[in-house]
């Protein structure tokens, strides 16, 4: 595809909004068909007398209600299919109503809902990407001094350390910083980093960093060094050319000074203190108002805060100073960046944040040494699977796995003699010993991710683990529990329940049912694991682990509830991977609009089996990737 | 240098330095800040310096004795400049063996149970820190033991718990000096950061669109307030002269840089009278930290246990890393006395206590601990002492004197309802030793002495002693390693012991290589005899 031919496919992706007329329709085929059944069936609980699960049907009133209310029609969608709702006791819609919700959503809303990249907003660099993005422009890494022994916890990151932590956004990503308004505080905390990077800069032993800028200094910094490196610096701290009135009176005002260097150092404060390198976007060219693509600088960032979470390397700015928008050359460059040690950062950004594994260290143990490896494991485990564009379902199906000396006991004796030891140096009494990574052999209870010890250490119990792997494996958000249900009852005197019998009592109540009925299969099947990891011996004739999904599938251990997932959950999964990945790389929650770009990117990956890496690709060129819609200042 | 012409050195000799980005130069002495020389008593401050891993005994303990006639112990070399500034407290501890965590609760709070109250530091704190710019500061060197946490903290809250400890100087540095609210030249450097950053944002509102002006001015709105907070600055939240140019330290390399950074800002930030409370630990109390600096790279907790891990090299290991304790003691009060306060010294306007929790690192005793005060405290101390009490003292009762010494109204503290006597020069009663005699028989190469032993001043001759006996030069003692390990030589060091040895003058100094016989005079066996 030449370069121009990939600029039209996009655009006739794209299509032309009518919104106003579109949006007419919409409501019209909502009034018509989906109404009368909302108000014979659902509207009782949900928008007339009570308003349960925080679903209010009363608040739809016109087509834009329709298309921005997309979650609750997929939702709704969802419902209908399983007959979870209405609950059992109440009155049921019939078989032919039922169809017609069902062809409502598919046929009249997501057919007539188009695709569009979402509306441009300027975002925030969250704190990852404001310390990656200060560390590439300065040269290094901005720490803590701390001396430290192996088994003490310490916070090397300076901007971890005194900033407030990011919010997950509407997206549950951190890097979705839009509706998070910068603080005053925060403001401050940028002021004081900014300031103790440029001393550093400035400091005997980051000459040369400063001389990358600057070229060689023999004596002082001389009026020429200045020039250089403002010239060098601002580009790079704007990720695109500063534009030369900018240039100029920045240079202007170091020439003016007295004391060369401080104004040089004051200068680079006002760039780095500035929007346009705290936030991103602000610079973006475009052409006018609408849908359009994005210009090729826009378009660098975008990767480099998506693959590396940090601001492009000089390749990239050359790339995007030639014109990215073509396949190849944006293929050629997500390559190149997968490559890169920088990548790293999908997995202890995105999958840290995507399956929660950051919590693992904050429920386990308190010995870091021994905890490491527990938290580790995931993590090097994820970045296999992205380095090595893995398939995306060996998330659960997987024989490589990455584990320590510590971390025997988890294993099969035919694994554990796989994982070598490591000798202790003379007088270190407590040590980490390096994850090696290893391919199971018997340790068939043990593949894939959601039975690794730190997995199931974090979540404790049936219903978390369910839940769990429901919301980030499934991709199925649950609303919360109501606020008035009563603890699972003991046993009372001499009955001998297990806690699954106990439970079922508990949650025999169809409003109860309706979410656990697709959680407990989950959660029970992984009973066999407690919650220090460990597999109980024999667990098969004591344990009653099997269970059957709303969908209709039974299973009698959790390896049955695992090749479901494989076969006919198997596109559920890699729709949620594909949302997740395109989701956090967009930094945004996704839309209806987004709709059709997830549904064909998951086709593909479903038929060609593909990996992470090709994901990547994939939504590297997508349509909501590399277009915006630019709308009119009110 | 005659000190009546230090004081001389003026505040821009100092400011020349400091804008070259030269460390400040030890001994250099300055003008007060202003605030301190009218008339009125000057601000005490109370310092704390933790050593991890207890000590040596026969290195430290100074034996032979009496309050104005003491001979320091080897380790005491690196800080024996400040001899007439010290004041040694000994038999201070408790009975028995300790934990690292109860020892490291015990140097502040008193006792291990004493889990419900603040620590002294922080009473002393609320006590006099009420008007600086910052009540009090904790720090640390060493990353925190979330399993052992209660080896990490020596400052407990008046609720008990833990207070969180800081190690970077840098960011301590900033804290007390880089708040642009807090000084009249980063608030200028402020004010024009935020015009230039207005300018900025109005170019670009001209050309955004929607959401662009929402983000845009969502920014300005933060920026907004802090310019309102610009303006309604107190005159009272100054730090008052305070140079505009100190230097910020640099980035530390390793550890022991790192400690000299933060001694040198703890002693600024002291002076500037920015705080008047500080403890800082230079590890954490069962500190694992690897000294490569100084080329040593076992942990420091392994080699603590000097005869469990008894190995090549370890004892001297260990002396090394407790020799750098030493000088980093040193260097805080060589600093504190670099600044002018008053009519004094800063460290003259000081109580710095320095010490551990528990006194032998390998057995863990809890008695005999390492106590130094150091500084007059404004005239709270008499130093130039070496106070020996006649019975074991519970920490809680120097806890409690100092607390009294600061006017903190407590009648009791960890238990303790009596507070220590002796540290103004009040009588207390003086440990006394059973006399014994001191003598030399020599025939030919076999040789018979009773006297007292000690190590060598050279901490690196860790197998060298010396035997005082009345009236003459000191033996020597060279030994091989098998009659050191199998005389447990160093366990009698500061007690008096009789030998049979084998040995010959070498000059005036008669030398021990061979022993044949060690018994202890006033112990019944080895290692029982009191000191």
């Amino acid at each position: 595809m030449s370069p121009s031919t990939f600029l039209i496919f996009t655009l006739t992706c794209l299509g032309v909004m009518a919104a106003g007329a579109s949006e007419r329709a919409l409501y019209a085929g909502f009034d018509k068909t989906l109404k009368p059944v909302l108000l014979k069936y659902c509207i009782d609980c949900h928008g007339g007398k009570k308003v349960k699960g925080k679903v209010d049907f009363t608040k739809i009133k016109s087509g834009k209600d329709v298309a921005d209310a997309f979650e609750l029609w997929e939702k709704v969608s969802e419902v209908i299919r399983h007959q979870d709702m209405p609950p059992e006791d109440e009155m049921q819609p019939t078989e032919a109503q039922r169809g017609l919700i069902q062809k409502w959503y598919e046929k009249d809303f997501i057919a007539r809902v188009e695709a569009r990249p979402g509306v441009f907003k300027p975002r925030r660099l969250s704190a990852v990407e404001f310390e990656n993005t200060l560390a590439s422009l300065l040269g290094f890494k901005m720490v803590v001094t701390v001396a430290h022994a192996e088994e003490s916890e310490i916070e090397s990151s300076l901007i971890e350390k005194i900033f407030p932590p990011d919010p997950p956004g509407g997206s549950r990503f951190k890097n979705d910083t839009r509706n998070t308004p910068l603080s005053p505080v925060q403001w401050e905390k940028y002021g004081q980093v900014v300031d103790a990077g440029i001393a550093e800069l400035f400091s005997q032993s980051r000459r040369q960093q400063l001389e990358a800028y600057t070229g060689p200094i023999r004596d002082t910094l001389e009026i020429d060094h200045a020039t250089r490196l403002l010239k060098r610096f601002l580009p790079r701290a704007y990720r695109r050319p500063a534009g030369e009135p900018v240039l100029a009176e920045a240079v202007k005002n170091v020439h003016a000074a007295k004391d060369i260097q401080q104004a040089l150092r004051f200068e680079m404060k006002v760039a780095l203190m500035s929007p346009k390198f705290l936030y991103r976007g602000f610079l973006m060219q475009t052409q006018e108002y609408g849908p359009q693509a994005v210009d090729s600088y826009e378009l660098a960032e975008r990767l480099s805060y998506f693959i590396w979470a940090d601001m492009p390397d000089a390749l990239l700015m050359k790339a995007a100073a030639g014109g990215l928008q073509t396949k190849e050359r944006i293929h050629e460059q997500v390559t190149r960046m997968l490559a890169s040690p920088k990548a790293r950062m999908l997995t202890d950004v995105f999958a840290k944040e995507w399956l929660t594994l950051g919590e693992i260290n904050k429920v386990i143990g308190r010995n870091p040494v021994h905890k490491k490896g527990i938290t580790d494991q995931p993590l090097e485990f994820m970045h296999y699977l992205f380095s090595e564009n893995r398939p995306l379902l060996e998330l659960i199906d997987s024989r490589v796995t990455y584990a320590n000396p510590q971390m025997r006991r988890f294993y099969e004796r035919q694994d554990q003699s796989k994982i070598k030891n490591v000798a202790r140096a003379s007088g270190v009494e407590r040590a980490y010993v390096p994850l090696q990574r290893i391919t199971l052999e018997d340790s068939r209870q043990r593949g894939g991710i959601l039975t690794m010890p730190g997995i199931l250490m974090m979540n404790k119990g049936p219903v978390t683990r369910g839940h769990w792997m429901l919301e980030r494996i499934m991709g199925v958000h649950l609303p919360d529990p109501p606020d008035d249900i009563k603890p699972v009852p003991n046993n009372k005197n001499g009955q001998k329940l297990s806690f699954r019998e106990r439970f079922a009592v508990h949650r025999d109540n169809a409003s109860c049912a309706v979410c656990h009925d697709r959680i407990d299969p989950l959660g029970f099947a992984l009973d066999a694991y407690k919650s220090n990891g460990d597999l109980i011996a024999n667990s098969q004739d004591s344990i009653d682990t099997s269970g059957q999904l709303p969908s209709g599938e039974s299973f009698k251990d959790f390896p049955g509830l695992k090749k479901v997932l494989i076969t006919s959950q198997r596109r559920v999964i890699i729709r949620n991977i594909v949302e997740r990945m395109l989701s956090y790389g967009m930094a945004r929650k996704l839309t209806v609009y987004d709709r059709s770009t997830i549904e064909r990117i998951t086709d593909e990956m479903e038929q060609a089996n593909g990996g992470y890496g090709d994901l990547i690709r994939m939504i590297s060129l997508s349509m909501p990737f590399t277009m915006t819609i630019k709308q009119k200042a009110s | 240098m005659s000190r009546s012409k230090s004081w001389l050195i003026d505040r821009r000799t100092f400011l020349r330095g400091a804008a070259a980005a030269v460390p400040l130069p030890l001994l250099n002495i300055m003008s007060a800040p202003a605030a301190n020389l009218i008339g009125e008593k000057p601000p005490v401050r109370f310092m704390t310096l933790f050593k991890p891993n207890g000590v040596h005994p026969p290195s430290w303990n100074i034996n032979n004795g009496t309050e104005h006639d003491f001979r320091l112990a080897p380790m005491m070399g690196p800080f024996a400049q400040h001899k007439e500034d010290l004041l040694f407290l000994d038999n201070m501890g408790d009975f028995g063996f300790s934990s690292h965590s109860h020892s490291t609760r015990r140097f502040l709070a008193g006792h291990h149970t004493n889990t419900r109250t603040a620590s002294i530091d922080q009473m002393i704190a609320d006590k006099i820190g009420g008007d600086t710019a910052i009540r009090s500061l904790e720090l640390t060197t060493e990353g925190l033991f979330v399993n052992q946490i209660g080896c990490s903290y020596i400052s407990y809250d008046e609720k008990g718990q833990a207070i969180p400890r800081e190690s970077d100087p840098q960011l301590i540095f900033d804290r007390v000096f880089n708040n642009p609210l807090r000084r009249a030249g980063k608030r200028r450097e402020l004010q024009s950061l935020l015009d230039r950053i207005n300018d900025d944002a109005k170019s670009l509102a001209r050309r955004a669109g929607k959401e662009d002006r929402e983000t845009l001015d969502q920014y300005l709105t933060a920026i907004r307030e802090t310019e309102q907070r610009l303006e309604n600055m107190k005159p009272g939240q100054e730090l008052k002269n305070v140079p505009d140019n100190l230097e910020r330290p640099g980035r530390s390399v390793n550890m022991d840089e790192q400690v000299n950074a933060m001694i040198d800002t703890i002693a600024l930030a002291l002076w500037t009278d920015s705080t008047r409370c500080i403890s800082y630990m230079l590890g954490n109390s069962n500190s694992r930290m690897v000294f490569d600096f100084l080329g040593i790279h076992k942990q420091h907790h392994y080699l603590s246990h000097f005869f469990r891990n008894n190995g090549k090299g370890n004892l001297e290991a260990l002396l090394r890393i407790t020799e750098w304790h030493m000088q980093k003691f040193d260097r805080l009060l060589t600093k504190m006395k670099s600044y002018r306060d008053h009519h004094g010294t800063l460290l003259d306007n000081s109580v710095v206590l320095f010490g551990s929790g528990m006194g032998h690192s390998d057995n863990h005793t809890a008695t005999r601990i390492p106590i130094v005060l150091a500084g007059k405290g404004g005239g709270m101390l008499k130093t130039g002492r070496y106070v020996r009490y006649a019975e074991n003292q519970q920490l809680s009762r120097l806890h409690l004197a100092l607390l009294n010494k600061f006017g903190v109204d407590a009648g009791s503290f960890a238990g303790n309802k009596s507070a220590l006597p002796g540290l103004d020069g009040s009588d207390f009663e003086p440990y006394k030793e059973r006399p014994f005699e001191s003598w030399v028989k020599q025939e030919g190469k076999a040789i018979d002495i009773q006297g007292r032993l000690r190590m060598s001043d050279k901490l690196e001759e860790t197998r060298v002693f010396f035997i005082d006996v009345t009236g003459r030069p000191p033996i020597r003692m060279e030994l091989g390693f098998g009659d050191f390990h199998r005389h447990n030589v160093a366990y009698h060091v500061g007690t008096a012991i009789t030998i049979k040895a084998e040995g010959q003058g070498v000059g005036e100094t008669l030398v021990i290589r061979k022993i044949k016989e060690l018994k202890s005079v006033l112990g019944k066996k080895p290692g029982d005899a009191p000191g």
